[in-house]
């Protein structure tokens, strides 16, 4: 196990060298001048060249990509030139919103989607099942944001349970926000919920069990489920990245200060440092994500870390 | 059974495969025979008729320029299916060269190409399409660009696996010994074989190049005002949300419906194309599948 976790801690190397060197490529991508992009035409000369001093833009670029490194490691991130502060401050701020309506939407998606795909596989030969592995599909193709206009429009306007922008109403602002990014997600959830327990219950000791004459309940959750739900784990990872790209359109919609709607507004501003940071930031999240994971679930399935250390190839492949 | 009557009824028994082939040749034609279809023209404003409700002439309604939003509605499905179709063939394009190359050369190209794969996966895929495509500046041509670089990475990977797990068969020794070269291999031994799986994952894919072209359209990243692509009908639609709501119905259920379509049909192929399940067409899926 602990040659598992220096292993996956080693194959990070490369990746977080490439996340900061697409990170810091950003700025040579723009067309045209950045600066003048950036500040407008009618800039002075000597702020222009102390933004392009700043942004590091004199320097050529692999002194550029080294700065940016050294930077991450002294925690900064760049300045905003738009808004006059640092961005880690800018985007400590908006955090703490995303956080929690990432909460909620995971909530969401557990307490929907893994009952929904464990009733569609029990219920797999019945009309029930048929209905709610056919809605999946149907939840499942709905995008974050059009399922937040949407839901705006009937839970909020029509029906006036839930307020319909803004984060005033503490934590019931972030339940429709929560749904729209959640209950699609769910619906992959249930899917892999179903057909993972769907084969677990094909299993030769589920069927011993039920033979033995133990209650089917019990043997659905004590020894189907625990075992169904190792590959359903392992997909949360996926879901932080959709969630990243999901908070942009949800906040956006929404109206909610977090790290989604300050991409949307540094778009508009083009505030490129700011995005550069999101962008730098989001991925270094979702591959720690991603690692956490992996180690739950070599924790889980102890055959993981021993096949892949055994195998001797990159852990990452 | 012939060829033609097997295939319509293995679309009988496959209900996904079914209802995604219809929804996808609706959305085709409509595409296609946009100019018949539509009642007027997409950008003709009307401004005595703004914000009229659906019913009567307007058979959606209009937007706040008195623009029909049906005409409009069919219109977007040209830009949606375009992009989508382009990103598409060029990731797909990108990623068999690469991951056919990786997969059957091995060793250090296989590293290189794979890591940098990885490093590209790494990234939440829509967000670094919408931070690139706030550097590069917004456009069709832009945004095709743009997600060819982000998706490559997926279908490279697909292949990369596909082609490893064909490349120890034995006819490809066979292949080998008879003297084909590593061209002619891939060719016409590898690349045939390892379709079938790419197939199912790309119509999938289809949906979310969709979505994706409407979210960044939708936060201004993408296609512009006044082309009518969806996401621009659900941006104007925002300010409009309970006056008149049908502004954004109309290109929310278009995205939904198409989205939709792409996945049933991703789903169908998938049961249809791998050959485990095949055999259980009919008699497992066809039943559990309403």
């Amino acid at each position: 196990m602990v040659r598992f976790i220096v292993k996956r801690l080693l194959a990070l190397i490369p990746i977080l060298l490439g996340i900061s060197f697409v990170s810091s490529m950003l700025f040579y991508i723009v067309p045209g001048d950045i600066v003048t992009v950036m500040l407008g035409q009618h800039v002075d000369p000597l702020t222009y060249a102390n933004v392009r001093k700043a942004l590091g833009l004199d320097l050529p670029f692999w002194e550029n990509f080294i700065r940016f490194i050294q930077g991450v490691f002294c925690g900064d991130l760049g300045y905003s030139y738009i808004q006059q502060r640092p961005v880690n401050q800018i985007i400590l701020e908006a955090v703490p919103v995303s956080v929690k309506m990432g909460i909620m939407a995971l909530l969401i998606n557990i307490i929907v989607g893994i009952p929904a795909g464990i009733l569609a596989a029990i219920n797999d030969k019945r009309i029930s099942g048929r209905v709610l592995n056919s809605s999946s599909i149907i939840i499942f193709s709905f995008p974050a944001f059009i399922a937040a206009m949407f839901m705006q429009l009937i839970l909020g306007v029509k029906l006036g349970w839930f307020p319909v922008s803004g984060s005033e109403k503490g934590m019931l602002s972030y339940v429709l926000p929560g749904l729209a990014l959640g209950l699609p997600l769910s619906a992959v959830n249930a899917r892999l919920a179903r057909a993972s327990m769907l084969e677990v219950m094909t299993q030769e000791y589920i069927i011993s069990a039920i033979s033995r004459g133990l209650p089917y309940r019990r043997v659905i959750i004590k020894h189907g489920l625990r075992n169904a739900l190792i590959p359903v784990l392992t997909n949360f990872g996926m879901f932080v990245g959709a969630f990243m790209s999901g908070f942009v359109l949800t906040e956006t919609v929404f109206n909610l200060p977090g790290m989604g709607r300050l991409v949307f507004s540094a778009i508009n501003a083009r505030d490129f440092p700011v995005l550069r940071g999101i962008l730098f930031i989001s991925a270094l999240f979702a591959v720690l994500t991603n690692l956490l994971v992996d180690l739950i679930y070599a924790r889980l399935d102890p055959r993981i870390a021993t096949v892949i250390v055994g195998e001797n190839t990159d852990a990452a492949g | 059974m012939p060829p033609v009557r097997r295939f319509i009824r293995i679309l009988l028994t496959v209900k996904p495969l079914l209802w995604g082939t219809m929804i996808a040749a609706v959305i085709s034609a409509a595409s296609v025979l946009a100019p018949l279809i539509s009642p007027v023209d997409p950008l003709a404003q009307d401004l005595s008729a703004s914000l009229s409700a659906p019913g009567g002439q307007w058979i959606l309604g209009t937007d706040a320029l008195g623009r029909d939003v049906f005409s409009r509605v069919v219109y977007g499905s040209r830009i949606s299916l375009a992009f989508a179709f382009w990103v598409l063939t060029l990731s797909l394009l990108t990623g068999t060269v690469l991951g056919t190359v990786a997969g059957y050369f091995g060793g250090i190209v296989d590293s290189v190409i794979m890591r940098v794969s990885d490093i590209f996966l790494s990234f939440p895929s829509l967000l670094l399409a919408m931070i690139i495509t706030a550097f590069t500046g917004p456009g069709m041509v832009n945004l095709v660009g743009v997600f060819v670089v982000v998706y490559w990475a997926v279908f490279a990977r697909l292949i990369r696996g596909q082609v490893i797990s064909i490349k120890s068969m034995p006819y490809i020794d066979a292949a080998r010994i008879a003297g084909t070269g590593p061209f002619g291999i891939i060719t016409k031994h590898l690349l045939p074989n390892c379709f079938s799986p790419v197939i199912a994952y790309g119509a999938m894919m289809m949906g979310d190049f969709i979505i994706g072209e409407t979210a960044l359209s939708f936060l201004g990243l993408g296609i512009q005002p006044p082309k009518p692509s969806w996401g621009v009908m659900l941006a104007d639609a925002r300010n409009y949300l309970f006056t008149a709501p049908w502004l954004m119905l109309a290109p929310g259920f278009a995205v939904l419906i198409t989205v939709l379509g792409f996945n049933l049909l991703g789903d169908g192929l998938g049961y249809l194309l791998n050959p485990k399940q095949h055999e259980r067409v009919g008699v497992s899926y066809g039943n559990t599948e309403g």
